[in-house]
């Protein structure tokens, strides 16, 4: 039987009963391991506070971190100080320099290339990829200016490019609320839908961010999390 | 005449919001005619066998072959009757006996 996990709940820190609905939610939905991410400088209380909503109703919890950074020399820093700290790091960056960066990077996780416009300059980064691609349920249920229609059409496009280079692809719900929260076979058949095989949409949600909790875990064993 | 396959899925539907089981079959239809058209409506053939509105509970059919589309469509649906809702499927079964077990 089939373990999922959601790579990326965003609980919001300062509602902990919202934190309480998700994790049910989470828990009713079929998750066993959630990733929660937050952003740099969050405080370890908070953190911990989180991990504990969520692991009282029995999930596994991961933490994870995302980086927004202008630039490379930023990026580089943020992944030196964070890597040793966080199960996940996930990169999303507006400059096409720094995403190339952390595309070639080890230490990165997920990048996400909701910032990046040019299918071309996508097709770029995805070629040269080693790292996973993130894909975001939030982009296409609350798209940032563009319609939803554009959004369909961008996570299609880059379903299409990782298909073609054979680069692993991650969906996750992005869920900062209750209200965004999705069970994961839904999320897997709409990847699905818009491309990816059944195989592949299934292992997006289960068997592949399961990998990289589980590898990243064996790293960390020595250097048992902490944050700043 | 072959005979059709049927799924049966199990939704949880937020129970604070006081839905109706019309609202319900309408955001879920709107949904997929929004975005797998009505080619796509007629091919789900979509039906809600029972609503239990207090408990946030629904249990709605669909040809075996378009289930797919239908959890796809559930995980797009972000409006209920013009209000802020989400759907999730909690179970999927050939059988609405087998479905009861999930709950």
């Amino acid at each position: 039987m089939r373990a999922f996990v959601d790579i990326n709940i965003k609980p919001p820190v300062e509602d902990k009963y919202m934190q309480e609905k998700m994790a049910n939610l989470a828990h009713q939905v079929g998750l066993s391991t959630v990733c929660l991410r937050f952003k740099q400088n969050t405080p370890s209380n908070e953190i911990k506070s989180s991990a504990k909503i969520f692991s009282s109703v029995g999930l596994d919890v991961a933490i994870g971190l995302d980086i927004f950074a202008n630039s490379r020399k930023q990026l580089l820093k943020q992944l030196s100080t964070s890597r040793r700290l966080f199960e996940i790091l996930a990169v999303n960056c507006k400059d096409v320099k720094t995403v190339m960066v952390a595309a070639h990077d080890r230490r990165v996780d997920l990048i996400s290339l909701e910032s990046i416009k040019s299918i071309r300059t996508k097709q770029s980064i995805i070629k040269s990829c080693s790292t996973n691609i993130e894909l975001e349920l939030m982009r296409i249920l609350m798209p940032s200016g563009r319609t939803n229609l554009e959004q369909i059409n961008y996570f299609s496009r880059e379903i299409e490019l990782a298909n073609h280079y054979k680069v692993n692809i991650v969906v996750s719900s992005g869920a900062k609320g209750v209200l965004s929260l999705r069970a994961p076979r839904d999320i897997a058949a709409l990847a699905n839908t818009l491309g990816l095989s059944k195989e592949r949409s299934l292992d997006s949600v289960s068997k592949l961010p399961i990998q990289i909790i589980k590898d990243n875990r064996n790293k960390l064993s020595k250097n048992p999390i902490n944050s700043s | 005449m072959l005979r059709t396959s049927w799924r049966y899925l199990l939704l949880r539907v937020p129970s604070e919001q006081n839905i109706s089981e019309n609202d319900l079959k309408s955001a879920v239809s709107e949904t997929i005619e929004e975005f797998f058209g009505v080619i796509g409506l007629s091919q789900i053939s979509l039906r809600i066998i029972r609503y239990e509105p207090s408990k946030g509970r629904a249990i709605v059919r669909c040809r075996t072959e378009s289930t797919e589309m239908l959890r796809s469509s559930i995980a797009l649906l972000t409006k209920i009757s013009g209000k802020s809702g989400s759907i999730s499927t909690i179970g999927v079964s050939g059988t609405i006996k087998s479905l009861k077990l999930k709950v």
